[in-house]
């Protein structure tokens, strides 16, 4: 795996607990980390924004999981989602998924 | 790392030549498909981007007296050259030999992911007018898009068009026209270049602008939540256990309407030819044009156009479906089974399709991204029991089974289990070994649940449906004019029996026994028929055969069937009539009598050659063989090899042999 995996973190930023998509609870929000999958598959998913510093949403657990991301819900193998290091945040969302980027989730 | 200002470099030295062609590019689910639909109608063409399996879809359309050619890129999120359809679509928009513009589509209900794209095209110097759809679903979620600030933002003009109602193409059209009159050169704007926040991630930047610029021209006035419904609606459709059902619920809701509603327009077709084929006959003169013009073309073609109506009910459901944004829950509940198989979940639907027909199966294998999968997917898929089987399950249930239609069904029912287990152990052991490795871990969009559009499933309908035609279509003239070829030729004279019989009737005709003359007459031409089919070349190839066929429990007769049904598998119901004398109307007409015959047809030594074990060992093989050569023009268009098809068939050849003797080996010895 360590040969093929394209792991980018953020430059700055506190390095606290990293934790798989997974493992957050359903709802609450998480800012990606790492991807630590082989380079293709890493590249799928960044392409539609669950890249490292975005802000994600896990809203069904199983296999696939769907996560969220800037209001689009997203289908993603258990496998893969494992592999997505994220830190909880505090904000959470209400229902579904939203179709705004986190800084407007309050109406303007 | 690619930043924004070194990704200008490629920009584009197109900007003194005239452009002539304008791409649609955008994210899945943009409603790029819907707006291409929108600007050319009818007049769009699918082809193939050349030397790839990736399809393209263009139409000339005429803008402001000048000729433009439209051209439909593949779903894209970005241009970054790291998979097919991207490279293709960034090699087709920096085309030296042909300057391109660009119609930018974007979900104006989902901002932010869909600037990604357009900022890159943008910034490759490509003239571009940026197109906003789904402004209607944007404005009942209570979203506001200032154009004016995202058109300086871009440096590119936006449009916003209402898909339903069509208001803003024409604005679209002007703009266009401007592309190619060569007033839209496109100059990266300050605003994309200028953020410098570096965060690791090589789209961080372009993400961070994105968001950016959507939080500038974006108001939201806290309208009504979009998106409630999805959120609703998936509650229920990706649930493990409530979502599988779900799933098979509208499955088995499709194929009752398929079969259901094809059958009337299948039976036109079958009258429709058969007429062609009595007007012909009666327009020519007897001999070997009439015989290849009523037998090899028309019969030939006909005998798989009739499958027309299945396909194109199909496509039609399964657009109706794709265009509510079903197909990806569908995808995504099934991805967790079919993966232990060694499959992705996309190829659940054209699986389940394949049980009307293979072709449109494979097509629709099409939204299998990953290479390697759609090609386990194509390899296994024939093996799905087609229509074209149906026929011969018919006749070999007819034959052991006469009269009870519980076992009859039984015979059915495990006729298409054995085709799926074999799919499913043939995708195990591909993925073991020439195609190892498992399947890509899914990453799919579900996009936002919408009322599906009518005229965009009945445009896709027609574009699979003429797919259908021109591919399988010419193969299939070729193929049917070959087959009836070989089981014409050599001719042989007819046998002395024949003669005698013609004689015969002759003079029951001037004694005035018209109705024995009649039958006299039948009886010589059912006995040349025949004869003139065992000497053919086809007929040299079933005795040939004879030793290899042995262990299967089959004659010499069913091997010229096996020849000749490999155009069509429902062919050799007819072989079989022409080769046991029943002739050919007879088995149309009366199936019983071709029944009967081959139930009481015997073997050189007298033990007859229709037994249980010989029924079941035909019913084995007609499951497992690739007896169907259009499909496999078909996978050789869809694979872009002949490697693919030669070794599909081998696999299938053996495994449908080693099958079939197994079980005549296994069925003559069973005790009792």
């Amino acid at each position: 795996m360590s040969g093929s995996s394209a792991v980018s973190r953020p430059a700055a930023g506190p390095v606290s607990a990293a934790v798989p998509l997974t493992g957050v609870q359903p709802g609450r929000c998480a800012r990606v980390w790492s991807i630590e999958a082989p380079e293709d598959d890493a590249e799928h998913l960044k392409v539609l924004g669950i890249c490292a510093g975005r802000r994600v949403w896990l809203l069904r657990t199983g296999d696939p999981v769907i996560v969220c991301v800037w209001g689009t819900r997203i289908g993603v193998s258990r496998r893969l989602a494992d592999r997505v290091m994220v830190q909880p945040c505090d904000s959470w969302t209400a229902q579904g998924c939203k179709k705004h980027s986190p800084s407007a989730s309050t109406p303007r | 790392m690619t930043t924004l200002a070194s990704m200008r470099s490629d920009a584009n030295p197109q900007i003194d030549r005239a452009i002539r062609r304008v791409a649609l590019a955008g994210n899945p689910n943009a409603g790029k498909t819907s707006l291409f639909n929108q600007l050319t109608g009818l007049r769009a063409k699918t082809a193939n981007f050349p030397g790839t399996t990736i399809e393209c879809r263009s139409a000339t359309v005429s803008v402001g007296g000048q000729r433009v050619q439209l051209l439909d890129l593949p779903g894209l999120y970005g241009l970054n050259a790291t998979t097919a359809e991207q490279r293709i679509a960034r090699d087709a928009l920096l085309d030296q030999s042909e300057p391109t513009g660009a119609v930018i589509v974007i979900d104006a209900s989902n901002l932010q992911r869909n600037l990604y794209l357009a900022s890159q095209i943008i910034e490759l110097g490509i003239p571009s007018v940026v197109v906003l759809t789904m402004v209607d679903l944007a404005k009942r979620a209570g979203i506001k898009i200032d154009v004016a600030l995202l058109e300086r933002e871009l440096g590119a003009p936006v449009v916003a068009v209402s898909g339903r109602t069509g208001k803003g193409i024409e604005g679209l059209r002007r703009h266009i026209e401007r592309l190619v009159s060569g007033g839209g050169q496109a100059v990266a704007p300050q605003s994309m270049t200028a953020s410098t926040r570096c965060s690791g991630c090589p789209h961080g930047v372009r993400f961070d602008w994105a968001e950016q610029v959507s939080e500038q021209c974006m108001t939201w006035d806290g309208g009504t939540r979009s998106g409630a419904w999805t959120s609703r609606l998936d509650r229920v459709l990706t649930h493990p256990v409530v979502g599988i059902v779900a799933f098979f619920a509208v499955m088995a809701a499709v194929f009752v309407l398929i079969f259901w509603l094809a059958a009337y327009p299948m039976d036109w077709i079958d009258a429709m030819f058969g007429q062609a084929q009595a007007w012909v006959a009666r327009l020519l003169p007897p001999g070997d044009l009439q015989s290849l013009v009523a037998e090899g073309i028309i019969g030939g073609v006909g005998g798989v156009l009739v499958f027309l109506p299945q396909i194109c009910i199909l496509f039609f459901f399964l657009a109706l479906l794709e265009d509510t944004g079903y197909l990806a829950r569908a995808a995504f509940v099934m991805d967790r089974l079919m993966r232990r198989v060694g499959l992705p979940g996309n190829a659940f639907v054209p699986l389940l399709s394949a049980h009307a027909c293979a072709i449109p199966g494979i097509m629709a294998t099409r939204v299998i991204q990953d290479r390697r999968d759609r090609l386990v997917t194509i390899l296994v898929l024939p093996l799905m029991t087609c229509s074209a089987r149906l026929p011969v399950y018919a006749m070999v249930t007819a034959l052991l089974f006469p009269h009870q239609p519980l076992q009859a069904g039984l015979v059915f029912t495990a006729a298409y289990a054995l085709g799926i287990t074999a799919a499913i152990g043939a995708a195990f052991a591909i993925r073991r070994t020439i195609l190892s490795g498992k399947p890509r871990p899914l990453v799919l969009e579900l996009p936002s649940y919408k009322l599906p559009r009518l005229r965009n499933a009945l445009l896709a309908t027609l574009d699979r449906g003429r797919l259908f035609v021109r591919t399988a279509g010419t193969i299939i003239l070729v193929m049917s004019v070959i087959l009836w070829a070989m089981a014409t030729y050599p001719r042989s004279a007819a046998p002395a029996e024949a003669v005698a019989m013609q004689q015969q009737a002759e003079v029951l005709a001037e004694a005035g026994d018209l109705a024995g003359a009649d039958a006299a007459r039948h009886d010589a031409a059912v006995l040349t028929n025949h004869h003139a089919l065992s000497n053919s070349v086809a007929g040299r190839i079933g005795r040939a055969m004879r030793p290899v066929l042995r262990p299967l429990g089959f004659d010499w007769q069913i091997g010229v069937g096996l020849v000749s049904s490999l155009a069509a598998r429902e062919v050799i119901v007819s072989t079989l009539a022409i080769i046991y004398g029943v002739g050919e109307g007879a088995a149309a007409d009366q199936p019983e009598s071709l029944y009967d015959t081959m139930r009481a047809a015997k073997r050189t030594d007298g033990t007859p050659v229709f037994t249980t074990a010989t029924c079941l060992s035909l019913l084995v093989f007609y499951v497992l063989a690739m007896q169907c050569l259009p499909t496999q023009a078909v996978v050789r268009r869809e694979t872009n090899s002949w490697k693919w098809p030669i070794f599909q068939f081998t696999y299938m050849t053996m495994l449908a042999y080693v099958a079939a003797m197994l079980t005549y080996q296994i069925a003559s010895h069973w005790p009792g």
